[in-house]
């Protein structure tokens, strides 16, 4: 009797509220079934690799019925965010770059899925270098590129990886730090003149698309071997959204195609039509992640 | 509001990529090998005095220009940068306020009297510099990398625009704020137009000139983490990597060793605005 009563007080306060707006109402009625299902925030770094996986995760979770937010940020502000809670999901971690970030917060992250685990890395040059194709090459050819490698931000894992690289060959190089846009534009005015130019390179990246560079190969393999990207969520989601969590735990993406999606995004194309495109053509892959 | 369509940004990537780039490289690659030379010598004598010489140098002229109180201040934030090993990256990120602080001045306080001395000139010089100062740095930071390369000359460069502004903007302010009746006596005398400037208008708006060299620097100095971004060695490079890592005490060492120069050269260039001030 007494539930009755509360509902109907409810239910007539509801009916106050909306008074007089009638349309009011119906939109206070839709989106009282989206909260339901609650506000999902991704993190997005500002990589040219994070956006299509990043839209083609939104999309599907939309269809579920979410409501996603989209966090802009720098790596080390995504993870703080996805340990506080203030992020939820991130598309694009590193590894083994990002491990720093999985040990300064392992209680309150969790790494779900790998989405592809062939991204090539390490330090390229320009096809017209001719004399350099392994890291044995680099020996006694320091000069050429004015002994310098220009290397992403101080700090990064990579930066150091390349300090220890270069320690450990013995080379004649010193890196130079600045950050992803300072390095492709410096790499970019050297390849302007066509002179010898040697940076850190990652795929996926347009870069590749855009200039005619080769990986420098390190058959020892001790420095540079390939990447995976992994989803990484907030610990708390497996409770909270289980579901999405689930999804996510499925999920995988081939690399090529997130190359592809960033080459005609960078071409101008509209991000979430190139992630919708991409879902449609995958639509099997898709129902294999949701388990349908 | 999407009436017809305004291709700015292919406009701009085709005119730097196909015009200006190939036909200006050479001659910013001239200006970029001078300002290099530049960085590289002030660099170079600020990492071969001796710190106990250069602390004892810059105590000194705390105590002449602000007193006992700032020579303290001093002596204590030289002990503090040297104490927590910063003092190589603080005489990097000195060298680059300085050297940018000196172009901003070379630029900046011809074009102050310019404008103070032609309407005209003030009309154009004025929304121009409101451009310099609002459009965000990042904008023009990666295009100081493809005419400068990475390094000091484009941390220069992208610092030279951020904070030149109030150089010009004080100056102008200096000479205009001259009272009239000063003007008129020195007219009445038969003073001459480059005597009026050099020895009436100049000298009284010297404590105006200096607020602008202070600001000037203020702002050199915060442009110092953005600048590591396109290479530029010193503090702001320890901020940036020590943010990259998380590492919060190394981001609070760093940017603690800014706060302490700022406080320095704020301290010092306002003492010899005032010394001057008190004089006329």
């Amino acid at each position: 009797m007494k539930k009755l009563f509360i509902t109907l007080t409810a239910l007539a306060l509801v009916a106050l509220a909306a008074c007089g707006n009638g349309e009011d109402q119906d939109s206070n009625g839709d989106s009282a079934e989206v909260e339901e299902k609650g506000t999902l925030t991704f993190g997005v770094t500002p990589w040219t690799s994070t956006v299509p996986p990043t839209k083609v995760a939104k999309l599907v979770l939309e269809d579920m019925g979410y409501e996603i937010e989209e966090t802009q940020a720098d790596v080390s502000s995504t993870f703080m965010g996805l340990s506080r809670g203030d992020i939820d999901i991130f598309m694009d971690s590193w590894m083994p770059v990002h491990e720093i970030y999985f040990d300064e917060y392992e209680d309150s992250v969790e790494n779900v899925a790998t989405s592809y685990d062939n991204a090539d890395a390490g330090l390229v040059v320009p096809t017209y270098v001719d004399d350099i194709e392994t890291v044995e090459d680099l020996k006694g050819n320091e000069e050429m590129f004015g002994n310098e490698i220009y290397g992403i931000e101080d700090g990064a894992s990579a930066t150091e990886m390349i300090d220890d690289f270069i320690e450990a060959y013995d080379l004649d190089f010193e890196q130079v730090n600045s950050s992803e846009g300072g390095m492709i534009a410096q790499a970019q005015r050297m390849m302007n003149n066509e002179e010898p130019v040697i940076f850190y390179g990652w795929r996926p990246h347009t870069m590749f698309n855009e200039f005619d560079l080769k990986i420098v190969e390190e058959p020892a393999g001790d420095f540079f071997e390939q990447s995976s990207v992994h989803v990484v969520t907030n610990g708390e989601l497996a409770n909270d959204h289980p579901e999405v969590y689930e999804f996510l735990s499925n999920w995988s993406i081939p690399i090529d195609d997130v190359e592809a999606m960033i080459v005609e995004i960078e071409d101008g194309a509209d991000e979430e039509e190139v992630a919708q495109e991409w879902i449609e053509n995958n639509q099997d892959h898709i129902d294999e992640m949701l388990e349908n | 509001m999407n009436y017809f369509e305004l291709p700015l940004e292919q406009w701009t990537n085709t005119f730097v990529d196909d015009w200006f780039l190939p036909t200006f490289g050479n001659a910013f690659d001239s200006i970029g090998a001078v300002l290099n030379a530049f960085v590289d010598l002030v660099t170079d004598v600020l990492l071969f005095v001796p710190p106990e010489l250069f602390t004892l140098l810059l105590v000194i002229l705390s105590w002449r220009v602000g007193g006992k109180g700032l020579a303290i201040f001093t002596f204590l934030g030289m002990l503090f940068i040297g104490s927590v090993d910063i003092w190589e990256e603080s005489m990097h990120t000195l060298s680059i306020v300085i050297v940018s602080t000196f172009v901003s001045l070379l630029v900046g306080i011809p074009v102050g009297i310019l404008s103070a001395m032609n309407n005209r000139v003030q009309s154009v010089v004025r929304p121009t510099l409101d451009f310099m100062q609002t459009l965000p740095s990042f904008v023009y930071l990666i295009p100081a990398v493809l005419l400068f390369g990475l390094g000091g000359v484009s941390a220069v460069i992208a610092t030279f625009i951020f904070a030149a502004p109030p150089a010009v903007r004080m100056t102008n302010l200096g000479i205009r704020h001259v009272p009239k009746e000063v003007i008129e006596a020195s007219r009445a005398f038969g003073s001459t137009s480059k005597q009026l400037l050099f020895k009436v208008q100049l000298p009284l708006a010297v404590p105006s000139i200096m607020a602008g060299v202070n600001q000037t620097i203020m702002l050199s100095l915060s442009m110092a983490v953005i600048a590591s971004m396109i290479g530029a060695p010193g503090l702001g490079a320890t901020v940036l990597q020590a943010i990259s890592r998380v590492n919060i005490g190394l981001g609070l060492v760093g940017g603690l060793g800014i706060v302490v120069l700022a406080i320095i050269l704020d301290r010092i260039t306002q003492g010899i605005g005032q010394g001057q001030n008190n004089k006329s």
